[in-house]
């Protein structure tokens, strides 16, 4: 983008200055979205490959791929030198490489590894579809959506968020002080994996229920129950990778709002740095601007501030025409 | 009759332009972080993020420390400590103690590792017929018989042992 220099400068008045910036193509958003659906794909087959292998002739177990187990088992392993009751050496290390990864690149396991959050996905995607076709559960869901919007299902949902550290607390202390994994009888991974084994358990009826809320609210156990989210939530305030937005390249359009699916205001932050980021890239696939929304590395030194900042008014939505035209 | 917005959508959809108009009244600042920034290709963003944790399960694999199967021995509070977990992908290691015992290990597994107690009794314990192969699991017996359940079953063996 080209800007002049009085342009620039934040001091003169702006209401009459119109600038085009580069558009991105549409093409490239849904590369970046088909190149995560198979990338979540891949890893799903994975998965269940060793599922199904593990029912029809007692293979390996699924769970020992499973992160969680090697956090809830660390404590345990860490004093005595051995693990707890389904935790393997393979969850120790996977948990890990699941903090590594959230060091560097934040949520990035969540949005693109993790079945349970693809399976959620998929779901919720499949809700959408019905819900299109249906004309009551379609006026449903825009009663619901109406409803997110308010400032008091904001409040529900910003209290909701904290019930990801509590299951968190649960998970690990619990495992540490009886030795064995507490949270696995609630866990909807381990409902999923055993599914073929059908048993009526705490853990299939939040399966089902994080199934039911997935069809209206997207990936709702990531949001208010992962403890696994939350461990690397607390990571990946170290993380020097992050989406960034440049504000003069933003039409305000609320595309990337939109597609969020952790329901972060996108188009309201500098850089995310949430702690529910799951860096799925899905709010840069959507945005129209090509330097709207890009993924930055941050260097570890600071700069002075040498521009005063922006205090202009509040910035007006861009229309369907101005983003089409 | 159609919407002028909707001829506008369709036309742009055919012949979309290369730029896009920034709406009135934004600040044409851009972006100022206190940190260093810069860019990352998206491909490269992703390609690296996932050629980590293949480098690192990899590198582990290779180096014989990934075990996968349930050799680890279970840790029940207020029992004695063992030995740290075997590391071989072929199935369970024989239990070191009661303790250790698992619903995934054999009836031969439990023969082998606490001599005076034979398959005849393990089988009789568990309420299955006594012509069951000692490779069945225990966990499969147990399912079974609905007599008694893994933690029964070491307080047994620990009893045994102890006669």
């Amino acid at each position: 983008m080209t800007v002049t220099d009085e342009q620039t400068s934040g001091d003169q008045p702006t209401a009459d200055v119109r600038i085009r910036v580069p558009r991105r193509s549409r093409a490239w958003g849904r590369t970046v979205h088909w190149t995560r659906r198979a990338v979540q794909a891949a890893v799903i087959a994975v998965v269940g490959w060793q599922a199904v292998g593990h029912v029809t002739s007692g293979g390996e177990s699924a769970e020992a791929w499973c992160p969680l187990g090697g956090f809830e088992g660390a404590w345990t392993m860490a004093t005595t030198g051995r693990t707890v009751a389904h935790v393997h050496t393979s969850s120790l290390i996977l948990a890990g490489t699941v903090l590594a990864l959230a060091l560097v690149g934040r949520g990035f396991f969540c949005g693109w590894l993790c079945p349970l959050g693809s399976l959620q996905e998929m779901v919720h995607a499949a809700g959408r579809a019905v819900t299109d076709r249906v004309p009551p559960l379609r006026r449903l869901r825009r009663r619901l959506n109406l409803h997110a919007g308010t400032k008091g299902w904001k409040r529900v949902d910003r209290v909701l968020r904290w019930g990801r550290w509590l299951v968190l607390a649960w998970a690990i202390i619990g495992a540490a002080v009886t030795g064995t994994m507490v949270f696995r009888v609630a866990d909807p991974w381990i409902a999923l994996l055993m599914v073929a084994q059908f048993e009526l358990s705490l853990a299939f009826v939040v399966l089902v229920a994080t199934l039911v809320l997935a069809l209206f609210i997207e990936r709702p156990f990531c949001r208010y129950a992962c403890p696994l989210g939350a461990v690397q939530s607390l990571a990946g305030k170290l993380s020097p990778l992050a989406v960034q937005r440049d504000a003069s390249a933003c039409l305000g359009c609320d595309l990337c709002n939109q597609a969020c699916p952790m329901a972060i205001p996108v188009n309201t932050r500098t850089r995310v740095t949430d702690a529910s980021c799951i860096g799925c890239l899905e709010c840069v696939g959507a945005c129209p601007s090509q330097n709207g929304l890009s993924v930055t590395l941050a260097l570890p030194t600071f700069r002075t501030r040498t521009t005063p900042p922006a205090t202009g008014p509040e910035p007006q939505a861009a229309t369907a025409s101005e983003i089409m035209r | 009759m159609r919407s002028p917005l909707r001829t506008s959508l369709s036309d742009s959809t055919k012949a979309p332009v290369p730029e896009l108009v920034i709406p009135r009244g934004r600040r044409p600042v851009p972006t100022q972080t206190r940190l260093h920034t810069r860019h990352i290709p998206v491909g490269m963003y992703v390609a690296a993020l996932l050629l980590l944790p293949t480098l690192i399960v990899g590198g582990f694999m290779s180096a014989g420390l990934w075990a996968n199967a349930e050799t680890s021995a279970t840790t029940q509070t207020g029992t004695q400590t063992g030995t740290p977990s075997g590391e071989s992908d072929a199935g369970p290691a024989a239990p070191a103690a009661p303790a250790d015992v698992k619903g995934s290990m054999t009836v031969q597994q439990l023969v082998d590792a606490f001599p005076p107690i034979t398959a005849a009794q393990i089988l009789a314990k568990l309420g299955a017929p006594l012509n069951t192969p000692t490779s069945a699991q225990l966990k499969t017996l147990v399912e079974k018989g609905n007599s008694i359940d893994i933690p029964t079953l070491r307080t047994w063996l620990q009893e045994q042992g102890a006669r």
